[in-house]
């Protein structure tokens, strides 16, 4: 890894490291990284910021996005009718 | 079907399916599919292959349970068929790109954000702001992205379902969240009032 670290591969490497243990070498280059830019810092919270309340959001027991659509009344009568077929 | 120990509305009739869960179904399939028709097939496909596999429901988790990973099968299955054909999507054309300079600085940099995040994951405003944000993802980062964080999939496991490589995983993962961050940057945290 060379000592010019850019940001662009910074935000790569901390994405990657929510999904995987990245490689020492990686980790390390990360780390120095982060510890010197303020910019990568904050951009590696807000993506943990994302999961996260995203996650949150499955365990309060809503895997979904709001929506103010439901089923409409033709399709509930549709797969109705073909369960009833099915059975 | 066997007694469950649990008190648990197990093995309902089939006919209540449809009232009974097919809106929650249909939210969840219409979050990660997005076009109506898509998740309303989606549903139907869920309840018919539920119908067939209704012995194999053993009670151990409740019935919605059961049906939404039949549900989340039926979605990982379409993703699996969809990425067979194409590779990691290009980025979009005209898409703005987020660096600048010889050395790849951020043209906009990220600010700290505040806020805490098991309060925002219970603010239907702020929800409805990332609907819109999520909305505008590519979508597959959309699904990808939905299950690695709503059904809390690891990594590897996305993968082996959906064959799609951990690099390619990765990548779009990444795309994904620098997307979500500059949308919710923009829209939410510096329009809420900061300290």
């Amino acid at each position: 890894m060379s000592a010019v670290f850019s940001c662009r591969e910074a935000a790569k490497l901390a994405s990657q490291a929510q999904d995987r243990v990245l490689p020492m070498r990686q980790h390390m280059a990360l780390r120095m990284h982060t510890m010197m830019c303020a910019a990568c810092r904050a951009y590696e919270r807000q993506i943990i910021f994302i999961d996260t309340v995203f996650r949150l959001r499955a365990q309060h027991g809503t895997a979904d996005l709001p929506t103010s659509a439901g089923l409409d009344a033709a399709a509930r009568e549709r797969i109705r009718a073909r369960l009833t077929q099915d059975q | 079907m066997s007694a469950s120990p649990e008190p648990m509305p197990a093995a309902t009739n089939p006919n209540q399916w449809v009232d009974t869960y097919a809106d929650s179904l249909f939210r969840y399939a219409l979050t990660r599919l997005r076009r109506r028709e898509d998740a309303e097939d989606a549903v139907q496909e869920t309840l018919l292959a539920a119908l067939q596999a209704q012995r194999a429901f053993r009670g151990d988790s409740s019935e919605l349970t059961w049906l939404m990973g039949i549900l989340r099968h039926k979605i990982v299955d379409r993703i699996r068929l969809a990425a067979r054909d194409t590779a990691v999507e290009p980025l979009p054309a005209g898409e703005v790109d987020e660096w600048c300079g010889r050395f790849d600085h951020w043209l906009h940099p990220p600010k700290s954000w505040s806020g805490d995040p098991t309060k925002l994951s219970e603010d239907a405003e702020f929800w409805q702001q990332v609907r819109k944000c999520f909305g505008a993802l590519p979508e597959r980062q959309a699904q990808i992205f939905a299950l690695r964080t709503f059904d809390a999939l690891e990594a590897e496991d996305i993968c082996k379902q959906t064959g799609i490589s951990a690099t390619n995983l990765w990548v779009l993962l990444h795309r994904a969240r620098m997307r979500l961050r500059g949308c919710l940057e923009k829209s939410w945290f510096t329009s809420e009032p900061t300290p």
